[in-house]
């Protein structure tokens, strides 16, 4: 060993504090280390759990929503129908009413009009024919001569 | 009890053929209507004697109206003609009555025949009316 210029003790010592320093290493530095290095994979895993758990629950949470939404939606039309549906049958109702509300007033007041137009006829006819009949009183009454007045007796008495 | 105006009429015509005293009938007629309270049938009982008295001898009644006195001659052609168509003889009896106008009406068994200016007018009157 020594020919080769190896020295034994020193080689030993030098194993010696190879494993010394491999010891304390590995008691104070490659441990502390590993274990910092798990606890970060178990941090990251975690967080990684942590998202994706986030992410199904965001998945949830929107599928919930949308269900929710949709459901409104829904909702919100079938009352859109029915309040559609409801205005339609009032406004229906109303140009019914309306329409046999006015038929009614224009047949009341044709009804009226005639009346009215009746009455002015019947009015205007009773005036006309007391006006002439009095006229021809006045006139043959008083201008009848006894000649005339002789020849309507004769006449009467013929017919008879 | 009430004697109605015919029945008093009847009994009048009776009393004037059987007595010649008109005074002495006219003064007994008033006296039993006065006794029966029935004096204001008076007008009634007089507007039927014409009648009855045309009945009692078989005769119609009629009532000439026109506005001037007809003569005896038209008097007796309305008669012939009123003769002609009821059959029966007629006795007769102008009224003036002024408001005829010209023409004549005749009043027969409660019937009026108006051939008056008068109605004539009224008629035309009631047509213009329709």
């Amino acid at each position: 060993m020594e020919s080769l210029g190896i020295d034994l003790k020193l080689l030993i010592a030098q194993v010696v504090n190879f494993l010394i320093l491999f010891l304390v290493l590995r008691k104070f530095l490659y441990k502390p280390i590993l274990d910092m290095l798990d606890g970060r994979s178990k941090k990251i895993a975690d967080g990684l759990k942590c998202a994706e758990e986030s992410e199904e629950k965001l998945k949830s949470t929107e599928t919930e929503a949308k269900k929710i939404l949709d459901k409104a939606e829904k909702e919100a039309k079938e009352i859109r129908d029915q309040a559609k549906s409801d205005a339609k049958q009032l406004h229906d109702k109303a140009i019914t009413e309306a329409n046999t509300k006015g038929e009614k007033v224009i047949k009341n007041a044709k009804e009226e009009a005639l009346s009215l137009k009746e009455s002015a006829l019947i009015s205007a006819k009773k005036e006309l024919s007391s006006v002439i009949s009095l006229a021809m009183e006045k006139v043959l009454g008083n201008d009848l001569d006894e000649k005339s007045r002789q020849t309507l007796t004769a006449k009467a008495i013929n017919e008879l | 009890m009430k004697i109605s105006s015919k029945i008093y009429a009847q009994a009048l015509i009776e009393s004037l053929e059987q007595e010649s005293d008109l005074s002495n009938i006219a003064g007994n007629f008033l006296t039993i209507l006065e006794k029966n309270k029935q004096k204001k049938k008076l007008l009634e009982i007089l507007d039927l004697l014409e009648d009855e008295y045309a009945r009692s001898k078989n005769s119609i009644f009629a009532k000439i109206y026109s506005s001037h006195a007809l003569s005896l001659e038209k008097v007796e052609i309305i008669e012939q003609k009123l003769e002609k168509s009821t059959g029966k003889k007629i006795m007769s009896k102008n009224v003036i009555k002024n408001e005829c106008m010209a023409g004549i009406t005749v009043e027969i068994e409660g019937k009026l025949y108006d051939y008056s200016l008068a109605g004539t007018i009224d008629s035309f009157k009631k047509q213009l009316l329709k």
